[in-house]
């Protein structure tokens, strides 16, 4: 909840249908249903009365303080909509899937087998700087070195921290290529003895293309190791030499074919999908007895016990006796100091060993993706983006906000226009961060239809907020419709009339005008407001002190009722808010004269956030796109009534702790 | 400096009604006494747009080649200002302390006791950075757009001030630091460029001569000197300004 006040979030539904179901699916499709089938009715909300549905839906009401609801809200601008089950969708709804991976420094695709071999950075001439993050650029040095045009020495430079490829004494010949260049450099290096074979490795992702290659690799590599035992390995050579070990390993461990470990880690080690197989192996516990030996079921013969890399051409480093010393030395040095250590931010994405700045290399670019986007339930696409990465636009994208209206919230300041509030009227408008208890607030809600249909919506909320503040809340105008996304010349052509009666009731009535129940309180084109009155409610820590009081006369125990949690996990919210209504005036009126202290360590976070649960409910008629074909003349019966139903939490604002 | 004060060169009077007119209107004293012209000694080669501010009791001098873009205020109040060659003072810098607002009328001490702001050749000042009195930059040193000199900071020759860093109060920074980093789990970080022939393990093992490091810093400082041939067409006034 980092937005400034005031806010408005959507919860998805997919919160109360955990699965998606197909029968519901092809029931939505004829007539649209409530996408929430635990919530039969929606609530009738008669002309402002909200008392009496309060309790037949007192069960339902969504808890935007609820530890679950935090993962159904969302900003209305992150939902999307499928068309096909006339649902909103959320990010846990739908899936992914990958259309290509591209660097953002080059915006150049890398085709996804090469992303699989190589890693998922940038293969040219990309990268960041290993000091600081920032991009770094090619730049020559012929300028001062006095060589021809385009030639001479070539270095990366860091535009922000001055970072240079100089810094750890590396050039480049030519500018292109520069991983490679940088890899040769580097590898040769390192392991200059012994890269005879893994000069071919390119990172450490890289797998050999059969079995014999891998095995001839590791011979050949053993009798260079025991040639120049002491050579250490670089860090992408011991890694891919680890990797042979335990591949091999596996193999010879895993004997008969229906252990699980065979196919799991033998085959499909280095697939991006092992990792489910793996996951899924300590999730099913008979696989997991089978991983340990099979204690349960039939002894096998005694499983082979995998050993763990014993020489250098295994990948086993053995750090100099001295190592650890001449680090410590280097450390203390004056030309080292402080800011000679690389800091564990730059250590994270460079090789384990390097503990000085020194010795960061410079980092190729992470590579992006675009990705598309279906719903889960029906696999229809909600997002396609175009294939290039050059380009920005998308093929499909049903963003929610062409389908439900888009809430937006702003006070209600008393003597000008809700949109223009003047610099006069500025100093009446309401401190969200600080809201007055038990003042009463007046705020608009304007919602904004996107379809090109005349929608008639209901809102219904809870007369008093769950949780232990109970700010009471009423909704002047419950029901209202909103016009058509139509022409926008239309408004403007009508301007004329339309601007003139506005004018003259803003104008002239600028005080006059008040919020009327049962009324709306501004029309346009596509967007309705109407008025929201919230009277917020009194913190725990002043209510506490209050109670306390009350329930000292009373003889009754305190501390169940104050210490308690937020948010019901345990306590039903009707008893909660049944409690709170039975503090509430005590007081409201007899605790006015006293002080309420802010007691902080009876408030939970975020509880004086106020936040009102809002039950939006739309109907519309649209076209029936199912039997469009059919009928070719144009009738009412073509248009289907649907309705769609979702709870919105609108964030008011924090209330002060003390009582004005 | 102070010798140069006898050939102390008369900007024109159209510059500074308007500076002392903006002064006034930016900040309204009640006092009717106008804000004090500082003794101001600029080298001919110098270029310094016409909506630069220069206030103070205390002389500024400003050498050759320097660039002052508009609306760079300098205050010499406090003590004197020295600017030396070759230097860009980019928009809205702020160099030296403003006026004491209490008292409008700064009490008009000698020149001896007030502290020096000293800002060698070749500096680079970026937009809306300010300097405070006392500091001492010396020469190649860049200061990046909204970084902050505190007072008394002693910065190294082609040291660098990433933008909006602050050096907090007495510093001495060494020559060839980068300053760089800011937010918060971040924090400001240090960095020293290297300057002369690096010997890392990768360009020992791999045999090669590699360039000194300075050579990045001599490219950067010919950089500079093209930009302030172009900028000295740009930034200099358009009506009689031109003092070459």
């Amino acid at each position: 909840m980092s937005r400034p006040f005031p806010y408005a979030y959507l919860s998805c539904p997919c919160a109360d249908t955990p699965m998606p179901d197909p029968s519901r699916k092809r029931r939505s499709r004829e007539s649209p249903q409530k996408p929430n089938p635990e919530q039969p009715h929606p609530p009738k909300v008669p002309q402002g009365n909200q008392e009496e549905d309060e309790e037949q839906e007192e069960d339902q009401t969504f808890d935007p303080r609820s530890p679950r609801s935090n993962f159904s809200l969302y900003p209305p601008e992150q939902l999307l909509y499928c068309e096909d089950c006339h649902q909103i969708k959320c990010p846990r709804c739908i899936t992914e899937e990958i259309v290509c991976w591209y660097c953002p420094s080059c915006l150049f695709e890398t085709p996804s087998s090469m992303v699989r071999s190589e890693g998922n950075r940038c293969a040219r001439n990309c990268f960041n700087c290993p000091a600081c993050t920032a991009p770094l650029a090619v730049t020559t040095l012929e300028n001062v070195t006095g060589g021809g045009s385009q030639q001479g020495p070539w270095v990366l430079a860091c535009g922000y921290c001055m970072w240079t490829t100089l810094d750890i004494g590396i050039k480049f010949d030519k500018p292109t290529n520069i991983r490679t260049q940088l890899f040769k450099l580097t590898d040769s290096s390192r392991g200059r003895q012994m890269s005879k074979t893994f000069t071919d490795l390119k990172s450490p992702l890289s797998t050999y293309a059969s079995i014999d290659e891998q095995f001839a690799a590791s011979s050949t590599e053993s009798k260079n190791g025991d040639l120049a035992e002491p050579a250490p390995l670089d860090p992408e050579a011991q890694f891919a030499a680890l990797k042979n070990f335990y591949k091999n390993q596996i193999a010879e461990t895993s004997s008969s074919p229906t252990d699980p470990l065979g196919p799991d880690f033998g085959a499909g080690f280095s697939s991006p999908g092992a990792l489910n197989r793996i996951m899924s192996l300590y999730t099913s516990s008979s696989r997991l007895s089978s991983l340990y030996g099979g204690t349960s079921k039939k002894p096998k013969s005694k499983p082979p016990v995998m050993r763990e890399a014993l020489t250098a051409s295994e990948g086993l480093k053995t750090p100099a006796p001295d190592a650890e010393d001449t680090i410590i030395q280097r450390m203390v040095s004056d030309d080292c100091g402080w800011d000679g250590l690389a800091s564990l931010e730059q250590r994270t994405f460079q090789a384990p060993d390097a503990r000085f700045v020194e010795d960061l290399l410079p980092l190729p670019v992470l590579l992006r993706t675009k990705r598309s986007k279906r719903c889960k339930s029906c696999k229809h696409i909600l997002v396609k983006p175009e294939f290039k990465p050059q380009s920005t636009r998308f093929r499909i994208r049903l963003i929610a906000l062409s389908y439900i209206p888009l809430p937006t919230l702003r006070p209600l300041v008393p003597g000008a226009h809700g949109g223009l509030p003047t610099v006069s009227s500025s100093s009446l408008a309401p401190n969200l961060d600080a809201l007055p208890p038990l003042r009463t607030v007046q705020l608009l809600l304007t919602l904004k239809n996107h379809m090109f249909d005349p929608v008639r919506v209901t809102l219904a909320t809870p007369s008093v907020t769950p949780g232990r503040v109970a700010s009471k809340v009423t909704i002047l105008c419950p029901q209202f419709d909103i016009g058509a996304n139509s022409d926008v010349w239309d408004e403007a052509l009508q301007g004329t009339s339309v601007g003139d009666q506005r004018a003259s009731s803003r104008g002239g009535g600028l005080y006059e005008k008040v919020a009327e129940a049962g009324k709306v309180w501004d029309k346009g084109r596509n967007w309705t407001t109407v008025v929201l009155e919230v009277v917020p409610g009194t913190l725990p820590g002043g209510t506490a002190g209050a109670r306390r009081r009350v329930q000292q006369a009373t003889g009754a125990d305190v501390g169940g009722t104050t210490t308690r949690a937020r948010g019901g996990d345990g306590i039903s919210g009707d008893d909660d808010d049944g409690s709170d209504d039975d503090a509430l005036p005590a007081l409201d009126w007899s605790g006015q004269g006293q002080d309420p202290g802010p007691q902080p360590q009876q408030l939970q976070p975020d509880e004086d956030v106020l936040e009102i649960p809002v039950f939006v409910r739309m109907e519309w008629d649209s076209d029936n796109q199912i039997d469009q074909e059919q009928s070719v003349g144009r009738q009412n019966a073509d248009t289907v009534k649907r309705e769609l139903a979702y709870w919105m939490v609108l964030g008011v604002g924090k209330i002060n702790p003390k009582i004005v | 400096m102070d010798p140069r004060q006898s050939q102390h060169l008369k900007p024109p009077p159209a510059h500074y009604s308007r500076s002392s007119s903006q002064s006034s209107s930016a900040s309204p004293s009640p006092s009717p006494s106008p804000t004090p012209r500082a003794p101001v000694t600029i080298h001919p080669t110098a270029t310094i747009a016409d909506t630069a501010i220069f206030h103070g009791t205390h002389p500024i001098s400003i050498g050759a080649g320097t660039i002052v873009h508009p609306r760079a205020r300098i205050y010499s109040y406090e003590g004197p200002v020295i600017i030396g060659e070759n230097c860009i003072i980019s928009e809205k810098v702020s160099i030296g302390a403003p006026p004491p607002s209490p008292s409008s009328a700064p009490s008009p001490s000698s020149p001896s006791d007030g502290i020096p702001i000293r800002i060698s050749s070749a500096v680079t000042v970026g937009p809306s950075a300010s300097i405070l009195p006392g500091a001492h930059i010396h020469s190649a040193v860049v200061v990046e757009a909204l970084a902050c000199i505190r007072r008394r900071v002693s910065i190294g020759a082609h040291a660098k001030v990433c933008a909006g860093c602050e050096i907090a109060e007495q510093t001495v920074l060494k020559e060839w630091v980068v300053v760089w980093g800011k937010g918060e789990g971040f924090g400001q970080r240090r960095r020293i460029r290297a300057k002369g022939v690096v010997s890392s393990p990768t360009s020992t093992a791999q045999g090669l001569q590699s360039l000194e490091g300075r050579v990045v810093e001599e490219a950067r400082l010919m950089a500079l000197k093209r930009e302030r041939e172009a900028l000295s067409r740009l930034v200099a006034p358009v009506g009689g300004g031109k003092r070459r």
